[in-house]
């Protein structure tokens, strides 16, 4: 059955090869044509064979999650190391994960597996301004676009998946046909609203009313 | 005078009294007025930061509390994950907390996820969706709002985790009871208003419920959610009875809801405050306006006393009282003081004055002796203390003889002295009882007094022969004799000016009759009144023409006809009759009415003989002057205008006067008398004989004729002086070229005489009485001289 499909595929690849490019390389760029970095980008379809045993990692570097948006497989392990000198406490309400690592420094105890795939939000309940995301993806081919946009992938598939955290109310990755891809010269524009930095209502000296 | 000028003091003080305590008064009302409005504004001032404060205050806990609320893990897990009875119990569990009014949760859509029953239960849903667009912006919000007719005082906090997931709303009703505890704190009336969108509106507030329509209609109708901007401001209101300073808190405006506070202070209660004040002051300015009324009072009369007494003191002096000096205060100048000082100099100088003047008025200044008036009064007071006492007294008028010629001779000033020493030695007389005074140049009134009936005489006569003694003026010795006349009282009169009259008179007769003394004699007055009426009879008489003219002929012997005729006037008087001439024409001369008489009597004649002339009675016309006539110098004017008036030439007229007239004023006669003769007219000397003329007067004169007088003629016949008088007269007369007229022929045998001694012209009842005109005429028709 698994080589029929193989067989299937190949045959597939072979039919549309005189037709197709082999290779190609996209760009995902905002509203203002600007670059756009940490989107996650996924070839749907295809099954995990075999899921990197090592576990990803999520540092924390300046209050800041690093990297911003981690993408891994389902079933994959995170280790959230701490490389900050002050205690994190890392939690997330996210439904595919929910878990928190209270009060830690440096490396804790154990790596947490993600083995459900969708969208998980980390936050700091200690920094309110810290906020992580890692992509949990069903597919096994996925990147996260560079500073400059970029991401390259081999093959034409039919479609490709986009996700990025400051896409309003996107809470699982946009599809977008590969011939739309073409048409739009491999560039594909996200309408991003990046959060405003979380400064909490300060208003000790505030007026009662506005 | 003194009370106006008192009153203009006690005015001028009060006015100036009351206008500064009005002024006070008005001030401090003013002040006051503006204090409680200061302080009113004072008050709502602080009274506002202390609401803004608790306001503010209960915005900080509520805040506080939702931020505890929203950083609650285990909250934004429970909210995270939806689950109701987590959110539920925990929103409960901090509006407990703070009592908070109203705890709710909301997703960032705004639908109600979870609320707490205390809050509102009649709305459903979220009600707070319209405001979730501003609390975005700053991830919260801060506000009151009003919701169903409630306002509350909300915070909105968002809730992540860590991205925003959900709002949370609490919030604290705004109620009675917080405008309760804001006015204990404040001490001001607090009230909230609100209306929303669908005009449903509340008013909340510490004053009374009656009062609330008048806040709301202040501020609340419609146009207040236009302008809302301009009530942030100070307004007087009249709420119920009381005025309030009110200041208007804008809380809050959205399109939906308007929600502000209305600050009041009451202006009537802070007024009352003042009200004690205001009494103190008005009792004071009272007090002290009655005190200055007392004060002015006295301070007037302190002034104007010294004033009244001055004005006293010059009504005093101007009713004739020099007798009270001014008190005057020792050692001090005021102005009062010196002018006391000058009213009593005054006073003394005219006092003096007025007794120098009144001696004066009263006394001779050259004898000092009295004069007549003071005579006048002495005797008056003399009369009735005799007719008491049964007294009795002489009056003697008294006349220096010829004092005139003392006076010429010696020269005035020993005249003078004569007169004083006169009075002196009168005085002497006077001495004790006796009065005497100077009545006139050098008549003098002695008045001696005795008790009872006194022969006078030699009291008299011992008087006048004292002063009759020789006196010695100058070195000179001068002899006065005096005439003096004397009534007595009571027996000659028993008033004062009978007597004096009386006296007079008694001294006219003793100058008539050229004695010394004269008692009045019984009946003199009466003939001097009747004098006098005469005077006046007289006067009437020329000008009624009750006068007429007689005339008698002069019958020429050498032509053996009348020549002449001799005007005479006659006064037919209506009562007495006939007056006789020589009496009314001494009355003329005394009276001064010889001009108009002689005029009339010239005017008379002149005319009469005009007629005369031209009807052919070709005689000549004699009229008599008197020694006034020759007195003036415009008679010889007046006849020469007349003899021309009249057409008569002067030739006609012959002009008689006597010895007498001429010799008085010989110089001013011979003067007339030569303007006369220039004319033409004849002249003669009329009673020749009687005078003391000398033939060498005669001489001179420029006369043509000389009439003997009758005297020597009316008894020629039997009395041989008066022949060898007349014969002798005629020959002299002659021997100067006069011609001799001789009057009173009565007798054929005074004519035979007359006629051999060679007289010229005859005149008398022989020939013709004096006639009247007619009778003048027809008798002059018929008249042959016989011989």
């Amino acid at each position: 059955m698994l080589l029929q499909l193989f067989l299937l595929k190949t045959l597939l690849l072979l039919t549309f090869l005189p037709f197709t490019v082999f290779a190609f390389e996209m760009q995902v760029i905002d509203q203002n044509g600007t670059p756009v970095s940490n989107a996650v980008v996924s070839i749907p379809g295809g099954s995990i064979d075999a899921v990197n045993p090592a576990p990803a990692i999520m540092d924390q570097v300046k209050r800041q999650f690093k990297p911003l948006v981690l993408a891994v497989e389902k079933g994959r392990e995170v280790v959230f190391p701490n490389s900050d000198n002050i205690r994190h406490h890392v939690y997330s309400f996210s439904e595919p994960k929910s878990f928190q690592i209270k009060l830690y420094k440096d490396n804790p105890k154990k790596p947490i597996k993600f083995d459900q795939d969708g969208i998980v939000v980390l936050g700091c309940n200690i920094h309110d301004s810290m906020i992580g995301y890692i992509f949990v993806s069903p597919w096994s081919n996925f990147q996260v676009s560079n500073e400059s946009g970029k991401v390259s992938f081999e093959g034409a598939p039919k479609e490709v998946a986009i996700w990025h955290p400051w896409v309003k109310g996107l809470e699982k990755p946009e599809q977008i046909k590969f011939s739309e891809l073409e048409k739009n010269n491999f560039k594909t524009t996200l309408l991003l609203t990046p959060p405003k930095p979380i400064i909490k209502l300060k208003n000790k000296f505030k007026k009662y009313y506005k | 005078m003194n009370l106006s000028l008192r009153n203009k003091i006690l005015r001028l003080i009060l006015g100036l009294m009351i206008v500064s305590s009005v002024a006070t008064i008005s001030a401090v009302l003013f002040a006051t007025n503006a204090s409680v409005e200061r302080q009113s504004s004072d008050k709502l001032d602080i009274g506002r930061r202390v609401f803004e404060q608790l306001m503010q205050n209960r915005s900080q806990q509520l805040f506080g509390s939702a931020e505890l609320l929203t950083e609650d893990f285990g909250f934004k897990g429970a909210v995270a994950q939806g689950d109701q009875g987590t959110i539920l119990s925990v929103l409960e569990n901090h509006g407990a907390r703070i009592g908070a009014d109203l705890m709710m949760l909301a997703s960032l859509d705004g639908e109600l996820i979870a609320r707490t029953d205390a809050s509102i239960s009649s709305t459903k849903g979220f009600p707070f969706v319209h405001l979730l667009p501003k609390a975005v912006i700053d991830n919260g919000l801060m506000t009151v709002a009003m919701v169903d007719g409630t306002a509350y005082q909300l915070v909105l906090l968002q809730v992540s985790a860590p991205r925003p997931i959900a709002w949370a709303a609490m919030g604290f009703i705004i109620d009675q009871s917080l405008a309760n505890q804001l006015k204990s704190l404040t001490n001001l009336e607090v009230s909230y208003l609100g209306v929303d969108s669908f005009n449903d509106n509340f008013v909340i507030s510490t004053m009374q419920k009656e009062t609330h329509d008048g806040i709301l209609n202040e501020r609340m109708q419609s146009d207040y959610l236009k302008s809302f901007e301009a009530i942030d401001k100070l307004k007087r209101m009249q709420l119920g009875p009381n005025e309030y300073l009110s200041l208007y808190v804008p809380i809050v405006a959205t399109p939906e809801y308007k929600v502000n506070a209305v600050l009041s202070a009451s202006l009537s209660e802070e007024r009352n405050n003042f009200y004690l004040l205001k009494i103190e002051i008005l009792l004071v300015a009272i007090l002290s306006l009655i005190g200055s009324f007392i004060g002015a009072f006295f301070l007037s009369g302190n002034i104007t006393r010294p004033i009244k007494n001055l004005v006293d003191a010059a009504k005093r002096i101007s009713s004739g009282d020099y007798s009270v000096d001014l008190p005057l205060v020792n050692n001090i100048k005021d102005e009062v003081n010196v002018l006391a000082s000058s009213f009593n100099v005054m006073q003394k100088g005219i006092a003096d004055r007025e007794e120098k003047i009144l001696h004066q008025a009263y006394h001779d200044t050259l004898t000092n002796l009295p004069n007549r008036m003071l005579a006048t009064q002495e005797m008056r007071k003399l009369i009735s203390f005799c007719h008491d006492t049964d007294g009795s007294f002489a009056l003697m008028a008294m006349n220096i003889n010829r004092f005139k010629q003392i006076n010429d001779t010696f020269g005035y000033q020993t005249g003078d002295g004569l007169l004083k020493a006169f009075s002196t030695r009168l005085g002497e007389i006077n001495k004790g009882v006796n009065f005497c005074a100077r009545l006139g140049a050098d008549e003098f009134l002695l008045l001696i007094q005795s008790q009872g009936d006194v022969n006078f005489s030699s009291l008299v006569e011992s008087s006048v022969k004292s002063l009759s003694k020789s006196y010695f003026i100058d070195d000179f010795e001068v002899i006065v004799s005096l005439r003096v006349g004397v009534a007595i009282y009571p027996l000659d009169g028993d008033k004062t000016g009978q007597l004096l009259r009386r006296t007079e008179i008694a001294l006219n007769d003793a100058k008539q009759k050229k004695r010394e003394i004269q008692f009045y004699e019984q009946g003199s007055d009466a003939r001097h009144q009747n004098r006098i009426r005469l005077i006046n009879d007289l006067k009437l008489a020329i000008s009624n023409n009750d006068l007429v003219m007689f005339y008698q002929p002069k019958v020429d012997l050498h032509l053996r006809k009348v020549t002449q005729v001799e005007a005479l006037i006659r006064w037919f008087h209506k009562e007495l009759k006939f007056v006789s001439p020589e009496e009314f024409i001494g009355l003329a001369e005394q009276a001064g009415l010889m001009p108009v008489l002689t005029r009339w009597v010239l005017k008379t004649v002149i005319e009469e003989l005009s007629a005369w002339l031209k009807s052919g009675v070709d005689v000549a016309m004699a009229v008599n002057l008197s020694a006034y006539d020759l007195a003036h110098d415009d008679l010889p004017d007046y006849i020469d205008e007349l003899l021309a008036q009249y057409d008569v030439p002067a030739t006609h007229l012959i002009l008689e006067v006597t010895e007498s007239a001429v010799i008085e004023e010989p110089e001013q006669a011979m003067r007339v008398l030569n303007r006369f003769k220039d004319s033409g007219i004849k002249l003669a000397i009329d009673d020749y004989g009687t005078g003391y003329s000398s033939l060498g007067q005669l001489k001179n004169m420029p006369v043509d004729e000389l009439k003997i007088d009758k005297s020597f003629v009316l008894k020629l016949e039997q009395d041989k002086d008066d022949q060898v008088i007349v014969r002798s007269t005629i020959e002299m007369g002659h021997n100067i070229g006069l011609t001799i007229v001789a009057e009173g022929v009565e007798t054929k045998a005074a004519w035979d005489l007359l006629e051999s001694y060679g007289c010229d012209k005859l005149q008398g009842y022989f020939i013709s009485k004096p006639q009247a005109p007619s009778d003048f005429l027809r008798w002059y028709s018929s008249y042959q001289v016989d011989k």
